[in-house]
């Protein structure tokens, strides 16, 4: 998917999800949420836990659905895809999560193949996979256990995962969360300058206010609205 | 602790349910297929004696007709026909002959004695030298048991006269007389007397033959005439097993061989409708008698004292039997000359004529009871039968003209069968020698003297010490014409089951329901008493008892063994003597036993093994499921001790309810289907079940107690021992399985072992025909395969599946979040659950190899031998493995969606 360089590329219209909490009550996640992000930019979404920040993230992200409202990407609305479809549209997308999700079996390289390893593409998965972990700084460590690297490393083997598509729009839930502040630093210093490249629009839920300072755009949610 | 262990259990329902079903379906499993188990088993005793085969490898007999001597001492009794009249229906028989392994099967159907008659005339002189007339006496000795007994029977008379007689065609009130004419008076001289009744068949006045002869009358030579009465034992055969077995068709002689539609034909017996028996004559009768004539020309007063006082077989022994006479000359008859005579008439155009082949009666006599002397000399208890076994309405005297010797000390209580027909106007039937066969050129004849076991071979019983040496001149003792007696011959007289049938119907006391008395069987591919043949035998010996419940005795590698027998002295001269019998010793006698069936218990340890892996592996996941729970127990304070406690108890409860609850569903599940399990075994199985549960939760319950603190936060991703670099779907499942050894291998086991089973029963099926037999690390086994069997085995293979399945469950659980992941980064419905499939289908696949060539390596071990049938069996059976875990693993597969939600994302 690549990202419109005029007009809309990601449109949020009164999106809300609720979880079920048990004994009948809800727990209303997001709350009529209503958003347009432009190609290209890098908007920050920050709010306290709670706050419905990765479950914004998950709906536009396709994995998850909204009880109600719409989510339009690039024009395409997701609520008439198929399963399928939403499946095409999150491999075509990129999505680094807070606590990396990286397959521990797998090396550093086949973790950055994982989105592509059991459908055909028309490059080379290997050398772009190569390409990417060089990109991401790790050149060298292609073989290397994700339990052998740091969290900053895995953290970037994650991200140059969520590139393996050549996304034209990257979803990053809290991907500094869990890592100290000088490679969190690092994290923003590399996903910005990926955009610089790649020209993507970048999504990216945070409570940590220096990197929602470096963002193009910023929205606070607070229990599930904008604030 | 309690509170925890309460709290777990009521909790985590959905794991404590799983742990719950997984033993208690292992438990009920083991209950009810143990209960299957339960059957007769032919338990093989003692050791192969010398390296022979008789004719026939299993001797198949009624039950109950092992006499307790033969089962004391495991052998077979050399005449063990004897006795034995019936008992097996022709049914059994079919059934036999038609189970896998039996190369022959030839019954033997014990009719009876039939003792047909021949006359024996002894030409006298017939001058009366420079006398009017003249007497004659022929004293009669019968002569058996080697010269030991010496029956003196009634003598003959015969009246000579140059007179002429007159012998009027009318039977007055004292029956026919004879009268000579002197001087124009008719004086009698000749009575046949009517009926003498009551005085027995051994009488004198009844065996007292007289006759009245004059050169002026007829040209009839003077004679004294003998009935000779044969025994000889009538048994229906199988002609065409009976040529197959033993060769009888070459030791025919003359005439044709029997045919198996042989049957009774109409004959007209001199008027009377009758019917005719065909049967096959022997060349001899294996009789050692002999009749011993003394001929006497008594003074001239003994035949003037005929004058005023006719000869009658009631007073001519009394008046002139011990009258001093003059010898005239010595004749004497073998048993085999009479015989020859016996078939002659029976081959005549009238056999009825003369009394000759009419089977008007049939003995049965029964077998000879033993009380066991110090030092297991056999002493044969005697018996006495009544007289009126002979008695015979058509005869003169009332009864039928018994052989003298079976009026010696007898030792079988004898039956007798009446003829009978329905309408009162059939004659009875008569014998149709169809052709003779010579017993001696029967193959193996021999062989005899080594083993006592052909059907045809006359008994011989040996002199036991020096006294009988002396006494019988080094000589065996033979049978006699005594029914009772000791030495019975064997049945030589033999006609067809066809006829035997047809036969019943005049004889229906006689000839039973289920008239067949022995089957004796050659079982294919045995070639010696080598162990594979033992096996062989042995396998269908085990069908046969367990499909019929006959008695069954081996025979193969049978070995003489003397047993010594005190026979007490007889009525007629013989002393007491010291025999010598060869009894036979079973090479591999056999006991039928209530036992559990060799293969089944293989069966059922295999599905103990599956069900104690399946334990293992949920109560490892449930432990493993709780790796950070258990942590900050341990970050709270909690011991070693108490969390190896704390995991043991509540898998041993689990373990507990599961069994208690699988034992009593056990039950009512064995009824259904038809099985048995006592409420016993159901009772062991619980405690089995738990302590098997508790060992399963050991090493769980170990690695819980050394669970870390650190545990509870641990890194968000597990270490893993090494690189993996799949390219592929298949890879990536490959590469699952082997995050997870252990775990992984329990499945694949699980399924080995049923699919290993399963190959092994096909083997059986497919390649020899439901059973084999051959050896194993030197040991000769057999196997059959039962419908139960079967059963156990897609038990097995069924709980191997859901092991699997158990396995893929517990892999989606504890890698829920990758999956979460990967749907997150693109990865479609279909590939998730394709990639579980894989992952099951590999599990399956390793299973079943590892299965289907176990299988296969036993089962070549078993047969000895590798061929075609078995690898396609093992081949079907690695198929059908890989299908079913393929297919076992669609439900965890179908599970995905609903784990992996977008929330697993944040679990890793």
């Amino acid at each position: 998917m690549a990202g419109s360089k005029a007009g809309t590329f990601v449109k949020i219209t009164e999106v809300s999800k609720t979880f079920p909490l048990g004994q009948g009550r809800k727990l209303s996640a997001v709350r009529e949420v209503s958003l347009t992000v432009e190609p290209g930019t890098v908007l920050a979404i920050t709010g306290p836990s709670g706050s419905g920040k990765s479950t914004l993230l998950n709906l536009v992200g396709a994995i998850d659905r909204p009880d109600q409202g719409e989510i339009e990407i690039d024009g395409q609305s997701l609520a008439g895809l198929s399963r399928n479809q939403l499946a095409d549209y999150r491999r075509g997308i990129g999505f680094v999560f807070q606590r990396y999700n990286l397959l521990p079996a797998l090396t550093a390289l086949d973790n950055v193949l994982t989105p592509v390893l059991p459908y055909r593409v028309n490059y080379d998965k290997v050398g772009r996979a190569t390409e990417l972990l060089a990109q991401v700084g790790l050149a060298g460590r292609e073989r290397s256990l994700p339990a052998l690297l740091s969290g900053g490393e895995q953290q970037r083997v994650g991200i140059a995962r969520a590139l393996i598509g050549s996304p034209g729009l990257l979803l990053a839930d809290e991907p500094t969360g869990n890592l100290d502040s000088a490679t969190g630093a690092e994290i923003i210093k590399l996903l910005l300058s990926l955009r610089e490249e790649n020209g993507m629009t970048i999504l990216i839920a945070t409570h940590d206010a220096d990197l929602a300072s470096t963002a193009d755009r910023h929205i606070k949610l607070h229990d599930g609205q904008i604030a | 602790m309690d509170r925890y262990l309460w709290g777990r259990l009521r909790h985590q329902v959905g794991r404590t349910i799983a742990l719950l079903v997984g033993i208690g379906v292992a438990t009920a499993s083991f209950v009810v297929l143990t209960g299957a188990a339960r059957t007769t088993q032919l338990r093989t005793v003692g050791a192969v004696g010398r390296s022979y085969r008789s004719a026939y490898d299993i001797l198949v007999r009624p039950k109950g007709s092992v006499t307790r001597l033969e089962r004391s001492r495991g052998l077979v009794r050399p005449n063990y026909l004897s006795g034995i009249f019936g008992g097996i229906s022709l049914g059994q028989y079919h059934e036999i002959e038609h189970l896998a392994g039996v190369e022959v099967a030839a019954p033997i159907a014990m009719i009876g004695y039939i003792v047909p008659r021949v006359t024996m005339d002894l030409a006298l002189p017939s001058g009366v030298g420079n006398g009017q007339r003249v007497l004659y006496r022929v004293d009669n000795t019968w002569v058996y048991d080697r010269g030991l007994s010496r029956a003196a029977d009634a003598s003959g008379f015969a009246y000579v006269t140059r007179s002429a007689l007159s012998t009027p065609l009318e039977i007055g009130p004292q029956g026919i007389t004879t009268s000579e004419i002197v001087g124009g008076r008719q004086i009698p001289v000749c009575r046949y007397a009517g009926t003498q009744q009551g005085t027995g068949p051994f009488a004198a006045s009844v065996r007292t033959f007289v006759g009245c002869y004059s050169p002026v009358t007829s040209g009839d030579q003077p004679a004294v005439v003998t009935v000779w009465s044969f025994p000889l034992l009538l048994a229906a055969i199988d002609p065409v097993a009976e040529a197959r077995l033993v060769g009888l068709k070459k030791a025919m002689v003359s005439g044709r061989y029997l045919r198996a539609g042989d049957t009774l034909t109409a004959v007209d017996e001199g008027g009377t409708p009758g019917e005719s028996v065909p049967v096959l004559s022997p060349t001899q009768p294996y009789l050692d008698q002999q009749l011993r004539q003394v001929i006497w020309r008594l003074p001239a007063s003994a035949a003037s004292a005929v004058l005023r006082a006719p000869l009658t077989p009631a007073t001519a022994q009394r008046r002139f039997g011990a009258t001093p006479g003059t010898l005239i000359g010595r004749a004497a008859v073998t048993a085999d000359t009479a015989y020859r005579d016996l078939l002659a008439d029976v081959a005549s155009a009238n056999p009825n004529s003369s009394g000759a082949g009419s089977i008007d009666s049939i003995w049965t006599p029964g077998p000879v009871g033993y009380a066991v002397a110090k030092g297991g000399l056999l002493l044969p208890r005697t018996v006495s039968n009544p007289q009126s076994i002979w008695a015979g309405a058509l005869y003169q005297n009332g009864y039928l003209p018994a052989p003298l010797p079976s009026d010696d000390v007898q030792f079988r209580k004898l039956t007798v069968h009446q003829f009978a027909t329905r309408s009162g106007e059939l004659a009875p039937p008569v014998l149709h020698t169809v052709g003779e066969f010579n017993p001696a050129r029967l193959p193996g004849f021999s062989a005899l003297s080594a083993v006592p076991l052909e059907t045809y071979a006359p008994p011989v019983a040996a002199p036991g010490n020096a006294a009988a040496g002396r006494a019988l001149h080094g000589q065996d003792l033979l049978p006699s014409s005594n029914l009772g007696g000791y030495l019975q011959p064997p049945p030589l007289m033999l006609t067809t089951l066809s006829a035997l049938s047809a036969l019943s119907a005049h004889f229906p006391r006689a000839i039973a329901a289920k008239p067949i008395s022995v089957i004796r069987i050659r079982v294919a591919g045995v070639h010696g008493v080598d162990p594979l043949s033992r096996a062989r035998v042995n396998a269908v010996a085990t069908q046969i008892a367990a499909k019929t419940g006959l008695s069954v005795d081996i025979t193969l590698g049978s070995s003489p063994a003397p047993q010594k027998v005190l026979l007490p002295a007889g009525k007629f001269g013989r002393p007491a003597l010291v025999l010598r019998e060869d009894w036979s010793k079973k090479g591999v006698a056999v006991e039928v036993l209530d036992a559990v069936d060799r293969t089944s218990v293989l069966l059922f340890l295999l599905v103990l093994a599956v069900c104690a892996l399946l334990v293992a592996n949920a109560a490892s996941a449930a432990v493993r499921a709780r790796r950070t729970e258990l942590g900050v127990l341990a970050c709270v304070g909690w011991r070693n001790g108490k969390l190896f406690t704390a995991v043991f108890a509540e898998v041993g409860l689990i373990g507990l309810a599961a069994s208690v609850v699988g034992a009593v569903v056990a039950l009512p599940l064995s009824a259904a289907f038809g099985l048995s399990a006592s409420p016993a075994r159901a009772a062991i199985a619980v405690p089995v079940a738990t302590v098997l549960t508790m060992l399963a939760g050991i090493a769980p319950a170990w690695r819980a107690a050394r669970s870390q603190p650190a545990a509870a936060v641990r890194p968000a991703v597990m270490p893993s021992r090494r690189a993996h670099a799949p390219r592929s779907l298949p890879g990536l499942a490959v590469t699952n399985l082997l995050r997870a050894p252990g775990r992984s291998l329990i499945g694949a086991l699980s399924l080995a072992i049923g699919i290993c089973a399963l190959t092994l029963l096909l083997a059986f099926t497919l390649a020899f025909r439901g059973q084999v037999v051959g050896t194993l690390l030197g040991d000769a086994i057999a196997v059959q395969t039962r419908r139960v069997d079967y059963v156990s085995a897609v038990v097995t293979v069924v709980i191997g599946a859901a092991a699997v399945a158990d396995v893929l469950y517990l892999n989606i659980r504890e890698r829920v979040a990758e999956f979460a992941t990967l749907r997150a980064i693109g990865w479609r419905e279909a590939t998730l659950g394709r990639l579980v499939t894989l992952e099951g289908a590999g599990m399956g696949m390793t299973g079943s190899v590892a299965g289907a060539g176990s299988g296969l390596a036993l089962a070549a071990a078993f047969s000895g031998s590798l061929h075609a049938g078995l690898i396609i069996a093992a081949v079907l059976a690695a198929v059908a493995g890989v299908v079913i875990a393929t297919l076992a693993a669609i439900l965890p597969a179908r599970l995905l969606g609903r784990l992996a939600g977008p929330q697993a994302l944040a679990q890793e």
